[in-house]
């Protein structure tokens, strides 16, 4: 009698948690990994990018389309063949502390990035403005080239044009913070990676901006709360709350999504097939090109690899166009260059055809008629793994002998950017939506190894290209050294180019109006609805 | 006793600093660039440079240990360099959700190992035992991550009766499923301890006194016999719990659970020295003092065993 008396309340315990457990106007997501640092000057990965952009607001700001729309300024002029940015702030702008956003603001917010004490790693989006150098050098006490001629103006003067730099101001590290008080002098909190000191902590842990939600609740490792900013003078979202729940296995959130308890999944590729061919689910899957190159970086400055002949080479061994069928299932664009499709610049150029013997003569030529040896490295990745190994395939069949070194991204990091492996499988994302963002940090010599060029590409000619891309302002010339840029380095195969792949969520029944964003700094949430009769 | 514990509690300062010491060096010999952690994939030399002076990795490595002794002598761990809280409090504050769920752990290895452990002992060579002893082969040998990933393939997509991750503000059950997988290799295990070492007492003649003696078969077994075998089912216990204690990093992940073992995960991976030195120092710290707990249960259980501090 006992036991049955047991096993019943057992029972009635378990079955009294089938019932969903979701709010009606929570909106549930998932963050792979727990975000460290809420100060939009130290954002470093995508979900302390994603909760930025949803705390933070800079002048400007990303629309799901990857536009640049207005935030805390309504309307700008841009004078002086592009050098001269004025932004009229929106009057009723304030942040979620009710106080209200003045141009001091502004100008303070962007002093603490780029201030010599400051240790921002992302100094490079905003020191396009005259004197920034200078000031962040310490030889000077204020930008030269940023002011505020009242409380709701600010003017932007840039050393010289540069195209995309209005989609720069759209980044986390151009956002806005409060410097105390609406009267208070100008003093925003320093940027502090170490917290070496007090005070810089604070924006960190406890964030507060003027965008379009507000955080409530943090508790590390275990989940994020966020409301909307009563402050924000737009319409306000529709749904009260979003909760971000930390779930780093992908297992885990699928069973999580099929569970009811998520609203917004990213389908992992493995289990594309099984989503895409579910007839109930399939209108509510959304896709996009991801703006987003995968590739195998050679370092050109060492061995065989010194030779573009031997570079391109490698690149004819390799049938992509089996790999993107196989290994991605077709999700894939086929990349000719590293400009991902959607962007300006973009081409489809003829590709590198699989021409084993073609690759072997190249080879013989360039005298390594009996192949070499080559190290790959490569994260721990199951898209990695896959490319990775199928690669090697390939490169044997020509003589070319791979080692396929892991390592997780601590290590790997840090030999690849200082140029101590001979290859290996990366992916470049986006920041901004501008071709000059894969040109610029990945080819110019500039930016050999931390800066983005781990292949140590080194050409003049792309260089001084790519410099007179950035002062270019008119549109359609830009987008054609853009074109004549990406041709010309694919011409020099620095990497084995591999493709653009394409990535798709999945919304539960009761989520409405949602626009899966090109860019995820560009998703606000504000358009959608959660439907009662889906919440089952 | 009383000179035992504090002798032993003594015994932890030269442990610690050892375990310290050792962990320091460990993190000094891994590959990869705290600082290039902190930075993105776009980074300047001149901010890599500023942060490796503030952090004092510019240093050479004597002097970076003379700043972690310094530290540790205050049992200050400083400031993680990836999210900028102090060590010590994102230790403590993470501890909490570990020791949940590893209570809830143990409590089930106990409970279910113990009786199941008797009661194959009480049926020895019958089908309970064969198919209990069968079971718990089972069990040992089922890797925790592909049970994590059953039940909750069973019970949250499945049946829909138990939520499949999180810590849910501490609901109840939200602990089952990870505490049922954290807990499925130490139950097989003691049930398996607990039925070998209740078969030799058993057989023990005051066993058979008692049972000549007319004392029912419950009271003999429970009251008699698992008292005197109980100390290695303890032993087993003792460092199962020390070690669900530092954190199990598998379930953690599998079930989104925010405890100590993937939020020092996290700092491994990150090269997040002051956390992981910071980490590593409080679980050694916790082992230590569960070992301690262990011996003084010892004497508690079994009274012929005397605790001397000795010279």
């Amino acid at each position: 009698m006992k036991r049955s008396i047991a096993l019943l309340a057992f029972v009635a315990f378990l079955t009294g948690c089938s019932k969903s457990p979701l709010e009606g106007d929570v909106l549930y997501l998932a963050l792979e990994t727990s975000p460290n640092k809420l100060d939009p000057a130290l954002v470093i990965d995508v979900a302390e990018g994603q909760i930025c952009s949803l705390i933070y607001q800079g002048l400007v700001r990303f629309s799901p389309e990857g536009d640049v729309v207005p935030a805390a300024a309504t309307n700008w002029e841009i004078e002086a063949n592009g050098t001269r940015y004025i932004f009229h702030l929106d009057p009723r702008a304030r942040f979620s502390n009710g106080t209200r956003l003045l141009a001091k603001d502004v100008k303070a917010s962007f002093e603490r990035v780029l201030s010599p004490t400051s240790n921002s790693p992302r100094k490079w989006v905003l020191d396009r403005i005259a004197g920034a150098a200078e000031f962040s050098r310490g030889t000077s006490e204020s930008i030269a080239g940023l002011s505020s001629p009242d409380d709701s103006t600010i003017v932007i003067e840039l050393r010289e044009p540069f195209g995309p730099f209005l989609q720069l101001l759209a980044m986390p590290a151009a956002a806005i913070v409060p410097t105390g008080g609406g009267g208070a002098p100008s003093a925003a909190p320093p940027v502090s990676a170490t917290a070496a000191d007090d005070s810089g902590g604070e924006l960190a842990s406890r964030p507060v901006g003027s965008g379009k939600w507000k955080l409530d609740r943090w508790e590390r490792g275990d989940f994020l709360e966020l409301s909307p900013n009563p402050y924000h003078p737009g319409e306000p979202p529709r749904i009260k709350r979003i909760r971000y729940r930390i779930i780093p296995e992908a297992f885990t959130r699928i069973a999580e999504f099929e569970a009811g308890t998520l609203d917004i999944l990213k389908i992992p590729q493995a289990e594309l097939d099984r989503f895409l061919g579910d007839a109930s689910r399939r209108d509510r899957i959304q896709s996009r090109p991801e703006l987003r190159v995968a590739y195998i970086g050679l370092n050109n400055t060492r061995g065989p690899l010194k030779n573009p002949a031997v570079r391109r080479a490698l690149n004819l061994a390799v049938d992509v166009d089996r790999i993107v069928d196989v290994l991605t299932g077709g999700h894939a664009v086929r990349a000719t260059g590293a400009i991902p499709p959607g962007l300006p610049g973009y081409v489809k150029r003829e590709p590198y055809a699989y021409a084993p013997t073609e690759a072997g003569r190249l080879l013989r030529a360039a005298g390594y008629g009996d192949g070499f040896e080559i190290d790959i490295w490569q994260r721990d990745s199951p898209e990695g793994n896959r490319v990775v190994e199928a690669v090697q395939g390939y490169l044997l069949e020509l003589g070319v002998r791979v080692r396929v070194v892991k390592r997780e991204w601590s290590a790997f990091k840090e030999a690849v950017s200082r140029g101590r492996v001979d290859a290996f499988f990366l992916d470049w994302y986006a920041d901004y939506p501008n071709g000059e963002n894969f040109l610029y940090p990945l080819f110019h010599s500039e930016n050999a190894g931390g800066g983005g060029n781990r292949s140590f590409f080194h050409n003049t000619r792309v260089d001084s290209l790519i410099e007179s891309a950035q002062r270019t302002v008119d549109r359609s010339t830009c987008t054609e050294l853009y074109e004549t840029i990406d041709g010309l380095v694919y011409d020099q195969a620095p990497w084995i180019y591999l493709f653009f792949p394409t990535s798709f969520v999945v919304v539960s029944p009761r989520v409405q109006g949602y626009t899966y964003p090109v860019l995820y700094l560009g998703e606000d949430f504000s358009q959608i609805i959660l439907s009662a009769e889906g919440n089952s | 006793m009383f000179a035992y514990t504090v002798k032993r509690l003594l015994l932890f300062i030269p442990l610690l600093f050892g375990v310290a010491t050792v962990t320091f060096f460990l993190v000094y010999v891994l590959p990869g660039d705290p600082v290039l952690s902190m930075v993105g994939e776009r980074y300047d030399e001149e901010t890599i440079d500023q942060l490796r002076r503030e952090m004092h990795l510019d240093q050479p490595v004597y002097v970076q240990y003379g700043y972690f002794i310094a530290g540790l002598v205050r049992l200050d761990f400083g400031t993680s360099y990836v999210t900028g809280e102090t060590v010590s409090e994102s230790v403590l504050k993470r501890f909490p959700y570990t020791f949940r769920l590893a209570l809830f752990a143990m409590l089930i290895s106990v409970v279910i190992g113990v009786s199941v452990g008797v009661l194959a002992a009480w049926k020895w060579r019958t089908p309970f035992d064969y198919v209990t002893m069968g079971t718990t082969i089972v069990g040992i040998s089922m890797p925790v991550f592909w049970l994590g990933v059953l039940l909750i393939y069973v019970f949250a997509m499945k049946l829909r009766v138990l939520p499949a991750s999180g810590y849910g503000g501490g609901d109840l059950r939200h602990m089952i499923l990870p505490a049922v997988t954290l807990a499925q290799a130490s139950t097989a295990y003691v049930a398996r301890i607990t039925r070998s070492s209740m078969m030799d007492v058993i057989r023990e003649h005051y066993i058979q006194t008692a049972r000549a003696k007319g004392v029912s078969e419950h009271r003999m077994l429970f009251a008699h016999a698992l008292r005197n075998a109980l100390l290695p089912v303890i032993t087993v216990v003792g460092a199962d719990f020390g070690s669900y204690l530092s954190g199990a990093v598998l379930t953690e992940s599998i079930f989104a659970w925010p405890g100590l073992g993937r939020f020092t995960l996290d700092a491994i991976l990150k090269r997040d020295i002051p956390t992981i030195q910071g980490a590593v120092f409080f679980m050694a710290l916790v082992f230590m003092a569960i070992n301690l707990v262990v011996d003084l249960m010892y004497a508690w259980i079994d009274p012929r065993i005397k605790l001397v501090g000795r010279k």
